[in-house]
């Protein structure tokens, strides 16, 4: 029944667990350096709230770096936003158009597998080593608390780490879109990066003046947004609502097309 | 011998495949439809190797893609082991190995891993597993992108033939492999038979085609145009007559374009002819008693002299 998710999942551990060790191998390193760096942050911070900074580091440039919470919350989730932008768009789109491409898809129909199901297995595999994230990033920063003695609400960090992993979730459904409507790697990840990217760049847009912050509702990436869980002390269901609604309608979506499709040649 | 049943195993009526869309706007035709199969109809039967000819774009991938349920046709009917392709594709899937002409595996397993992984989904029949690994000298241990195409594509074949299937669909199958691995296979296939295995097998391999086949279907410009018995086919069909005359063949050149049995000559020098000829022979042999010759042999035509005289 799982067949497919546990040869995948098997065979794909190494791509799986290296980006997210490599994002929570930031945390140490950030940790290190943080006794050294902290005086030196404050005029760092007067420097990020220029509307510039604003646009480029979105949320995250509303922290006050000048704390270990802020410091760290800037860096730790600059870098996942852009870990969800490239993962997102590259590895959904690729899960199947890559196997029409190597003429995989054509010998493994052929055995009694059912459509649908064997690609939401494969997705199943992104979904879990997306799991490491939050994971690996957590251990991490628990190992990092101690050490540096300092204080940290690890329970709102869990929250905004579950925030990405459905911002994960979602994107990541959209790309699988992608790949199972054009059915050519290039083509689909052209299709993912242009959806997802262009989501990236209203937000970033809508965050300048007052007057385009409209854009923002159009983006994914402007809900679960680590800052706001870090204001508001407390998980945005109705955030999380509709992400998980967006990810679950993306997903039928292409289960459904793909169980449809014409596997052409 | 034929070990055949009337019970057919695959049975095609009048399938038709269109590719493209194609819209008529203000006078104009916007869009294009390519025609993949028309109204294709053929059947094989249990116990039978049925061959599959066409050159490229015949529509041989279309036909052997929608008996797989990969596309939509859109009219005519599709029975495999007696059910509907379609509503019954995963209850067929179970019982059907298949082979693709362009042959895909997972770079980064090896072949155990797939046997291993595809025994989930079709359980292996692990005798006849270890007669296949026995006959086949491919290593299942190394990994597909470190195997040479040929090898690549004894995997395939084994993956295809390991649960022992009912039908087995192969495109191509002894493309890449040398003499001895393709011989092999035909005793595979033979024996499976035997055993009542059915066979649908496309091939450019005209001597392979002759060799195993029982049945021939020929596929042209996506209409079946010939389906027939391998044997009934080289009876009816052309014989290759070499012709050495005592003196020059220049003045009985002419004579011989006149008779209704001769399709071709060929003159290979001065006193000798060579001739297809298709039909009754006795017209022939009548002329050739008017005249002295020297040595005269007649042959069957191979398969692929039949094939090109439908691609002519």
């Amino acid at each position: 029944m799982i067949n497919t998710y546990l040869k995948f999942l098997k065979k794909n551990w190494l791509w799986g667990v290296i980006p997210p060790l490599l994002v929570a191998i930031m945390i140490p390193t950030l940790g290190s350096i943080w006794l050294e760096i902290q005086n030196e942050l404050a005029g760092l911070s007067e420097l990020l709230n220029s509307p510039a900074y604003q646009a480029i580091l979105g949320s995250m440039a509303g922290m006050d770096i000048t704390t270990w919470t802020g410091f760290y919350y800037m860096e730790i989730f600059t870098w996942l936003e852009m870990v969800v932008l490239f993962v997102t768009i590259l590895v959904p789109a690729k899960l199947i158009s890559n196997e029409v491409d190597k003429k995989t898809l054509d010998f493994i129909l052929s055995y009694p597998i059912v459509r649908w199901q064997y690609v939401l297995e494969k997705f199943s595999v992104f979904l879990t080593y997306n799991l490491l994230y939050p994971a690996f990033v957590l251990i991490l920063t628990y190992q990092s608390v101690v050490s540096l003695n300092v204080e940290m609400n690890l329970v709102l960090l869990s929250y905004s780490l579950i925030g990405i992993w459905f911002l994960l979730f979602a994107l990541g459904a959209l790309s699988l879109l992608c790949g199972v409507i054009f059915f050519e790697p290039n083509r689909a990840i052209a299709a993912s990066g242009l959806l997802i990217l262009g989501q990236y760049i209203l937000v970033r847009v809508g965050g300048i003046t007052e007057s385009l912050s409209f854009l923002k509702s159009f983006s994914l990436f402007n809900y679960l947004n680590a800052n706001t869980i870090l204001n508001v002390q407390k998980m945005p269901l109705d955030e999380l609502l509709i992400v998980f609604t967006f990810g679950i309608l993306a997903l039928i979506s292409a289960l459904v097309i793909f169980q449809r499709r014409e596997i052409s040649s | 011998m034929v070990n055949t049943t009337n019970q057919n195993v695959l049975q095609v009526s009048n399938l038709t495949k269109i590719y493209g869309f194609e819209y008529k706007f203000a006078g104009k035709t916007l869009g294009q439809h390519v025609v993949g199969a028309s109204n294709v109809s053929f059947d094989v039967k249990k116990g039978e190797i049925f061959g599959f000819l066409g050159p490229n774009g015949a529509g041989k991938s279309t036909t052997m893609r929608s008996i797989l349920d990969y596309l939509k046709i859109q009219s005519g009917t599709i029975s495999v082991l007696g059910l509907d392709h379609h509503q019954n594709a995963l209850s067929i899937r179970k019982r059907i190995g298949y082979l693709p002409g362009e042959l895909g595996l997972y770079d980064n397993f090896s072949g155990e891993e797939l046997l291993k992984y595809t025994d989930s989904l079709r359980p292996v029949n692990k005798e006849f597993l270890q007669v296949l690994k026995s006959l086949f000298r491919v290593n299942l241990k190394q990994k597909i992108k470190s195997l040479s195409t040929g090898n690549r594509h004894q995997v395939g074949l084994i993956l295809a033939l390991a649960s022992k299937p009912e039908f087995l669909i192969l495109d191509e199958p002894t493309s890449g492999l040398d003499p001895l691995m393709a011989s092999n296979f035909h005793k595979i296939l033979r024996n499976l038979k035997k055993e009542g295995t059915t066979t649908f097998l496309c091939s450019h391999d005209l001597a392979e085609v002759q060799e195993v086949c029982d049945r021939v279907a020929i596929i042209k410009d996506g209409k079946i145009i010939l389906v027939e018995s391998v044997n009934d086919l080289r009876n009816k069909s052309i014989q290759n007559v070499q012709i050495n005359f005592s003196n020059s063949v220049a003045l009985k050149e002419n004579e011989l374009k006149k008779l209704e049995s001769v399709i071709s000559i060929e003159k290979s020098n001065d006193d000798t002819i060579n001739l297809k000829i298709k039909g009754d022979p006795n017209e022939l042999l009548n002329w050739l008693s008017k005249h002295k010759i020297q040595r005269l042999s007649i042959e069957d035509a191979s398969l692929e002299d039949i094939f090109l005289q439908y691609y002519k």
